[in-house]
């Protein structure tokens, strides 16, 4: 795999080479153990994909009991939301 | 299906249904703490058993609620989950184990769900949607959290809604580009390109 296609591969589909399609993991992480460039790039890419991969807060308790009863009474309305 | 070429040249057409497949195939789909998958549950709503409902919806209403708020707004989130709740049981009879896993069937309804809302509000500016309070946490986590999600919402609903989706699914939601392909209905080649193009914006709006 050229740096180039390396390159291309994470603007794609990010530094999780897990997600990569299989026939392009084992020359990715071939060309990473022999280049610091690439290694640079995934770790850059890594960051990046850190505040992608940010959780929306969670809810409290009280809030997704609230919700979940809020449905369960709505089950028999008659109309598709 | 869109005729896009792979912006990464990753995969020829002939072979995308198969690796797609597989990873579909490979879904846990979600067995909980409780010992009981999504499916399992799903049969017996399907029979109309509501507690199993309940179960399958307390689950998974966070992670709905999650997907409203990046791909609609947080105004409208929990209203978004509820009537894609309401959906799931109203149409509990047309859903087979055959078709797919449960949440590939769940993330279709819920962004059906986020796109009809989204055409319906029409004009409503999305960048000053005001933040719902809610603490699952303490307040030093959730001062943090908060402020880094609702920076990365912000950028995330500045781009076009098909990379939105797209890139909240992969990224977010932390499905494989196979998976948001089987979502959105569209071919391999075209969730990349909307990957691509939804990135390259991002780092230009998130520095």
């Amino acid at each position: 795999m050229s740096p180039k296609q390396f390159r291309l591969l994470i603007d794609t589909l990010g530094a999780d080479v897990a997600k990569w399609p299989p026939d392009q993991r084992a020359a990715a992480l071939a060309l990473l153990s022999e280049s610091a460039d690439a290694q640079d790039v995934l770790r850059r890419a890594v960051a990046f994909d850190g505040q992608l991969r940010t959780p929306e807060p969670g809810l409290s308790p009280d809030r997704r009991a609230s919700l979940v009863d809020n449905i369960m009474k709505r089950l028999d309305d008659d109309r598709d939301p | 299906m869109s005729s896009e070429s792979s912006p990464a040249g990753i995969a020829l057409d002939g072979r995308i249904r198969s690796w797609a497949d597989d990873v579909i195939a490979a879904d846990p789909d979600g067995i909980s703490s409780d010992g009981e998958s999504d499916t399992a549950l799903m049969l017996r709503v399907r029979d109309g058993d509501r507690e199993a409902f309940r179960r399958l919806v307390t689950r998974h209403v966070d992670r709905i609620v999650g997907l409203a708020r990046r791909v609609v707004g947080s105004a409208e989130a929990d209203d978004i989950a509820q009537d894609v709740f309401l959906k799931l049981w109203a149409r509990r009879s047309q859903w087979e184990p055959r078709t797919g896993a449960f949440r590939t069937w769940l993330y279709r309804v819920a962004l059906n769900q986020c796109i009809d809302w989204t055409r319906k509000r029409k004009t409503v500016p999305l960048d000053g949607t005001p933040e719902v309070p809610d603490h699952a946490d303490g307040p030093m986590e959730i001062c943090d959290a908060h402020e880094t999600a609702a920076r990365v919402r912000a950028a995330v609903q500045k781009i076009p809604e098909r990379q939105r989706i797209a890139i909240t699914l992969y990224y977010h939601e932390d499905l494989t580009a196979a998976q948001v392909a089987t979502i959105m209905d569209l071919n391999l080649n075209a969730v990349e390109s909307l990957l691509k193009r939804g990135r390259k914006s991002l780092r230009v709006l998130l520095g």
